[in-house]
Parts: C-alpha cells; structure tokens; sequence
C-alpha cells in the first residue's frame, strides 16, 4: 500500500491520457483527428497527473489499422520507465488492452508511451501541430521501439500524432 | 482571510509539469471556447516593445521554473516572460532573452523560481521587442479582451508597477513548467 495519504472518495476505474486540461487545450487549438498512423519506432509521451494512489494493470487504445506491433509503458516525471509491457502484436481494429505488470502509482506527474514497430499501424488520435503537442508536455523521440528505459524528447516532435490512452484499474474496460 | 484551506494548497497536490496560456487555467480560454475554436499559427506582434497579460489562476500552489513560447517564423527579436500580481506588482522574469529557432518551443529560466499560491490569480506576461511572424498565438484580440487581458506598452525588459492598458495584442501561446530542465 501507498504511503501517501489515501483522502477522501474512490480511484477511478480508468485514467485517461492525454491529461483534461491538456485535452481541453488541444480540442480549443480546433485539433481533432481519427485515425493515423504515428510513424515506425517513434514513441509518443502523453502526460497525466495521478490524482490519488492508483494502481494500473492494463493500458488501453483503439486500434484503427492493425499492423507490426506495440509497446506500452509509464514513465515517471524524470522520464524513466516504471513498466512497459513489451513488444506486442497490435490487435485488430477495436480497442486493444495490453496488460502490464500491476504498478502502483502515487499522486504525481507520468507518462504513458506508446511506439509501433510499423509505420501501417494507426490508432484513434487527435492531430496537433508539433510545436502545439510540445507546449502542452507531448513528447515524442525517434528510434524508440521497444520502449526505452528513460527517454529523451525531441525539441520538436516528428509526427502530429497525439493517441488517446487510458490507464485502467480493471481487468475489463 | 479565510482560515478554510484552499483546495490542492498542500505540498501534496499532484501538479502538472507544463501549464500554457491556452489551458482552461487561463481566463481567455472560455473566450476561446465562445469564439470558436481554431490552431495557433505564427503571428505577428502588434507594437514592438509591448507586453500583453494573460490572466490566469491555478487550484494548487506551484512552482515556475522554467518559462517557454513557441518561436514564429521569425526568430530575431528579444522577448521577456514573467508574471504579474492582479495589482501589476512584478514577481519574476526571464529578462530580455534574445528568440532563438524558427518555430520551436524556446525554454527561459529566470533568476530565481517563482512560487504562486493556489487559486490566486495571476498575470503571465509575454513581451517581444519586433513585430513581424515573432511567434505563435491566436490571431483574436477580441478573445484577449473579454478574457480579461491587458496590455504594456512598454515593456522590454519587464518592470514592476508599470501601468496596464487595454490590449491590441493577438493570444499568446506561452507558459511555464515546474522542471529545471528534461523537456
């Protein structure tokens, strides 16, 4: 168990990144999208604020072309990965949920990667201008599957790709 | 003052790393949301010198140590960041920094870190000494009104107490992180 303090109310069942003031920002900048694909091994880092102890065990996105495979992960805010699941076959079109090793998060800033082996694979995703992603703490980095095992942004992302992702508490979502 | 305390005031709010002037922590976004939404662009500054002010108020205390903006087509002036108290008192800024890199994000660290108290409202200022394509924002100075935003009109470097006019300048897409340096 966390020993940060528990406070009041319940964990949410599903945690949903890109973070609601950053998906607020990006819908205000007129950004929406649906499907793309986000370029072979480049990572994308979307941020979320864990508001109260949480354990995740499964990361989830909907997939829109399936192609090659995917990895997952949280990263914490010095960007080094606290778990990933690994090269993974990316499902048939529909929502995928990869599991990962249970880890329990603390209130605080993350992370969530994704990176595809292929450059055919795509997922549900809004598509903001790269200068845009980065003032609102998207990353991205080149050359980045597997997950690595603390990242480094690029100044300027590569790819206007921001995917949808949730972290979820369940087995089923 | 009231003794209640203020929500996420604690040292254990979980706070975001990057906070920018077009998130709903900032005033003019509900005007952003009644004008339309629509992208940030490469914008030309309306008078070479000024500042405009960006209202803005957070719910958990937070501390600025990095300032960032998003560099236009024309990366040859000076700009100043910093922020403002409601009553224009000055507490923290880059000072004047010359822009470096045609459309890329460009980090500033002021002097010293800026600690703002939750749920207070602020001023996040943005100065720029030239004028055309200097960086990127919304081209809707009438977003900049009824948000509450105000104007410098001179302001390079940023001073304290100066005196706030009515703005003519776009919506500036700038803002701060609480990280040093990784991003």
């Amino acid at each position: 168990m966390s020993d940060w303090p528990q406070g009041g109310g319940h964990v949410r069942n599903t945690v949903f990144a890109p973070q609601a003031e950053v998906l607020a920002y990006l819908m205000v900048c007129n950004y929406t999208g649906a499907g793309a694909a986000p370029g072979q091994n480049v990572a994308t880092y979307v941020p979320v604020t864990i508001e109260k102890p949480t354990t995740v065990t499964q990361i989830s996105y909907n997939v829109t072309t399936q192609s090659g495979n995917v990895d997952v992960g949280i990263f914490d805010e010095a960007r080094v990965q606290l778990v990933s699941s690994g090269a993974t076959a990316v499902a048939a079109a529909g929502i995928q949920t990869v599991n990962i090793t249970d880890t329990l998060l603390d209130p605080g800033a993350y992370f969530v990667g994704i990176s595809f082996s292929s450059a055919t694979a795509a997922c549900t995703r809004l598509a903001a201008a790269t200068q845009v992603m980065k003032a609102g703490g998207i990353q991205q980095e080149s050359s980045a599957h597997p997950l690595p095992s603390t990242f480094t942004a690029l100044t300027t992302p590569v790819v206007t790709f921001v995917p949808l992702l949730a972290l979820t508490t369940r087995t089923t979502l | 003052m009231a003794a209640w305390p203020k929500p996420g005031a604690g040292p254990q709010a979980a706070t975001p790393l990057f906070i920018n002037s077009m998130m709903p922590h900032f005033f003019q976004y509900q005007a952003r949301l009644g004008a339309g939404a629509a992208a940030p662009a490469s914008l030309n500054w309306a008078n070479a010198n000024s500042a405009c002010l960006l209202p803005f108020r957070l719910p958990f205390a937070y501390v600025i140590r990095r300032f960032f903006w998003i560099n236009g087509s024309t990366a040859t002036s000076n700009v100043d960041v910093g922020v403002f108290t409601m009553e224009g008192e000055l507490l923290g800024s880059l000072g004047t920094t010359a822009q470096s890199g045609s459309g890329t994000i460009q980090y500033g660290t002021p002097s010293s870190s800026i600690p703002l108290e939750a749920d207070t409202p602020y001023f996040l200022a943005f100065a720029c000494s030239g004028t055309t394509s200097r960086a990127w924002g919304y081209s809707n100075n009438v977003v900049m009104r009824l948000g509450g935003g105000l104007r410098i009109a001179s302001a390079m470097p940023l001073a304290t107490n100066p005196t706030l006019v009515l703005t003519a300048e776009n919506f500036q897409l700038c803002g701060f992180t609480r990280t040093g340096s990784g991003f």
